[in-house]
């Protein structure tokens, strides 16, 4: 009671306020607080209406997370591939301490357990270094970020201690897991051949690993196609791991085909050295392994920059495809629209009327129900995109005959339970019509949840006044300032899309800063992990290139071979990653594609960009390994360890 | 018996090798001298630890003296920048390794015809000369196989063939069984 009359009393004062901000007590929910308010004042002179949709918000989370969820998925991957085959250099490099080991009476279970104790250990120091070093990076980059935003806004960094464990937790049980396979194969080789020096590769037969990677090739890019629902998700997932496990499968014959032509190709450019250095890649599982980290790293690159550049602009940029050019937001008469429509340079004019809240579907209340007059130009302003192509045809013809005909949004339909053909009874408390459902759409350019043609809205509703107005000309800017003084002191919103845009950009644009810098997170990983790569290939190879220097290679020729295999790694990886990452980017829009009506632009110069990259990394990283060939002591390296 | 000539093929002066080894120095040859002739075949003994392979691989050009020379043809190549030095091992020095030293990626042609494929010569060109040597250390049909499917004995034919393809001047051979 007090309350209603500290209201009545603000109201009623002469000087009155343009907005009044009421929060609901404890036990009241926002929606009976504005069904009541609603209910009590004259809404023909005040609007009520929620400041914050939770549930909006929750939804527009969702995709800004997106990326960063794509981030950890890829950082993940690539961890695990470059702690994997770390592990398998380490433990090869171990053999004669897990021989000894052995023979003086070590089970295969104890040097097992000892070498997993070992990663073990490296999981928790890279947890225990690498926890608090990333959030002071996060608090740094969110610091920076708040700073940035025009209203001040602070970010505060939320580290749940659940979240703190959860990290460790995947940082021990990554490492374990890479590690896990090189461990067990190496503990568990006979005891004769570790002690003599004559371990070999165990040999998989390669047509049996090409054809399961075929296989598993085709399965993960056809499986999101057949899926639906939630298992569209579940699919999803399966489809990204089985692209990247089934291109690691066919890397190595791939590399080996490739290699046969560049030998000729390098043959007649390059000299010997160059046929050489071809002839070295196939069946090399050095070169296999460059190329997989390789792929991995330009692969993740390109998706992340794709799906991340595609949210900055679905995010900020709602007006995607709608031909609209500026809109109006507030109560407008029809002599106001009048005065528009003879604005010079004007094209088109849609004016809208609009009821918030105040009409109900069934039991359900619409959040916003429009009222047009012309469907078509209505759809193509505001880019409405239907869920079938015929239900613009059908809804606009019926609009135009003026049948009891509406429209409603996808999420409208999921929440109401409604199908198409049903009939409904739409209804403001007082008056009440039938309508019957002839189509849905879903716009980013819009959240209205219903649509019914303008005669009905003035005949069962009472509409007088229109509430949205959207508009195309040949100088937006010039009609928009128009516009604005038409509403002198009338409460309205107004904006053209390019002033909505930039706002929207301002705002998005810092909140997804984030994720450009950590784009350049991922890239420097790629960068550690193939110049890490290299450098181990480098010690595995040094005997090689002893012998080499043993029958008459030089200095120059070592590091023209190395550069020549250096960039046909690069660009094998390149070939493969930008080819891969396209069946990703596919993957992951199939999977989005229910809740999204925009498709990302393919931009070639982010995947060629992104391959040339690759191609620069991995000659970068062929620098040491030529530098250190220089310096090599021949008789040290061609003697027998 | 071959014909000795008075041409030098290799001659070693005053050869010192040390090694050192933390804080430890060695010295593995104490200036040893020698002079080999052009068609004489010299046979270098000695106890295990004694500095042969060292010597070897200092006549052979795989590693330098500490102090002292080594000449061929009236060069001392111990002083050799990495090029020239990697030119005379391609075409003048045959070397035969104790444990082989085959390219694992190569197949037996391909490690036969090494030393002259570093030196830009085609393949195509040594296709007889490949053919002939192959006979003679009977691997004409092991041709195509690499390292790893090739006993112990077929692996030192291949390291024989390389060392000679070339036909050399001199031919180094570590410790033959």
């Amino acid at each position: 009671m007090k309350c209603w009359k500290l209201l009545k009393e603000i109201l009623e004062w002469d000087e009155g306020y343009s907005e009044i901000l009421i929060e609901a007590a404890g036990h009241i929910t926002t929606s009976n607080l504005i069904s009541e308010l609603r209910s009590n004042l004259d809404t023909e002179k005040y609007r009520v209406s929620e400041i914050v949709n939770e549930m909006q918000i929750a939804a527009d989370a969702r995709q800004k997370s997106m990326p960063f969820f794509l981030i950890s998925f890829f950082s993940l991957t690539m961890s695990i591939f470059i702690i994997y085959s770390s592990y398998k250099v380490i433990s090869l490099d171990r053999l004669p301490i897990i021989g000894t080991f052995r023979s003086i009476g070590a089970t295969k279970k104890a040097v097992t357990r000892i070498l997993l104790l070992e990663s073990l250990f490296y999981g928790c120091m890279g947890g225990v270094i690498g926890i608090p070093v990333g959030i002071l990076v996060l608090k740094a980059i969110l610091q920076g970020m708040g700073n940035s935003l025009a209203q001040g806004i602070e970010i505060p960094v939320i580290i749940s201690l659940p979240g703190v464990f959860l990290s460790f937790a995947v940082a021990v049980i990554v490492s374990l897991l890479s590690a896990w396979l090189p461990v067990r194969r190496a503990s568990r080789l006979p005891i004769k051949d570790v002690v003599l020096g004559t371990v070999e590769e165990r040999h998989i037969p390669r047509p049996l690993i090409v054809g399961m990677g075929i296989v598993l090739f085709a399965v993960s890019a056809l499986l999101p196609h057949f899926a639906s629902g939630n298992m569209l998700y579940l699919a999803g997932g399966f489809s990204l791991l089985g692209l990247i496990a089934a291109t690691i499968l066919v890397i190595p014959i791939f590399t080996s085909i490739v290699s046969v032509g560049l030998e000729r190709f390098y043959g007649a450019i390059a000299g010997n050295e160059g046929r050489i250095a071809a002839r070295n890649m196939k069946d090399n599982n050095n070169t296999t392994q460059n190329i997989t980290l390789l792929f991995i790293s330009i692969s993740a690159i390109i998706a992340i920059s794709v799906v991340g550049n595609f949210v900055t602009t679905y995010i900020s940029d709602v007006f995607h495809g709608a031909e609209l050019q500026g809109f109006a937001d507030g109560r407008m008469e029809p002599e106001f629209v009048e005065q528009v429509e003879k604005m010079e340079g004007i094209d088109k004019v849609l004016p809208a009327y609009v009821f918030e809240n105040t009409i109900k579907a069934g039991g359900t209340t619409l959040s916003r129900l429009e009222g047009t007059d012309n469907l078509e130009w209505y759809s193509s302003m505001l880019a409405l995109n239907y869920t079938n192509n015929s239900f613009l045809e059908q809804a606009a013809a019926s609009f135009q005959r003026k049948e009891r005909s509406v429209i409603l949004s996808e999420g409208c339909l999921e929440r109401t339970g409604f199908s198409i053909g049903d009939e409904i009874i739409l209804s403001n408390g007082t008056e009440r019509g039938s309508y019957i459902i002839v189509g849905s759409f879903k716009s980013r350019a819009t959240n209205v949840e219903a649509v019914i043609p303008a005669f009905y809205a003035v005949s069962d509703f009472g509409a007088a006044v229109y509430g949205f107005l959207a508009y195309t000309a040949a100088d937006p800017d010039a009609i928009m300032v128009q516009i604005r003084a038409l509403f002198g002191e009338t409460s309205n919103w107004s904006r053209t899309v390019e002033e909505f845009n930039s706002d929207a950009l301002a705002t998005v644009g810092a909140f997804l800063e984030p994720m450009h810098t950590m784009t350049y997170f991922i890239l420097l990983l790629a960068t550690v992990g193939v110049i890490n790569n290299l450098l181990i290939n480098y010690m595995q190879k040094r005997r090689t290139i002893a012998m080499y220097k043993s029958v008459g290679l030089s200095n120059r020729q070592n590091r023209k071979m190395t550069l020549i295999e250096g960039f046909s790694c690069g660009l094998i990886g390149a070939v493969i990653a930008i080819f891969v990452s396209y069946m990703e980017i596919q993957t992951i829009f199939l999977v989005a594609a229910p809740k999204i009506s925009m498709l990302p632009e393919l931009d070639l110069w982010t995947f060629f960009a992104a391959g040339g990259l690759g191609i620069f990394i991995t000659l970068l990283g062929s620098i040491v390994p030529i530098i250190k060939s220089r310096n090599m002591k021949l008789v040290e390296e061609i003697k027998f360890e | 018996m071959r014909e000795l000539t008075e041409k030098v093929a290799i001659e070693g002066k005053n050869i010192v090798k040390d090694f050192q080894l933390g804080d430890t120095r060695t010295r593995v040859l104490k200036s040893i001298s020698l002079k080999v002739s052009q068609g004489e075949f010299v046979s270098i003994m000695g106890q295990s630890g004694s500095g042969k392979s060292t010597l070897l691989y200092i006549l052979g050009g795989l590693d330098t003296p500490t102090s002292g020379a080594v000449f061929m043809n009236g060069i001392d190549i111990s002083k050799l920048g990495d090029e020239k030095m990697s030119r005379i091992r391609r075409q003048n020095i045959g070397f035969v390794f104790q444990f082989y030293n085959l390219i694992p990626n190569l197949n037996v042609e391909e490690n036969i015809m090494l030393p002259l494929l570093l030196d830009g010569k085609k393949m195509r060109d040594y296709k007889k000369s490949l053919t002939d040597i192959l006979e003679i250390v009977g691997l004409s049909n092991r041709r195509k196989h690499t390292p790893r499917e090739l006993s112990g004995g077929q692996q030192q034919r291949v390291a024989i063939a390389r060392a000679l393809i070339g036909k050399p001047q001199r031919a180094v051979a570590e410790l033959l069984q």
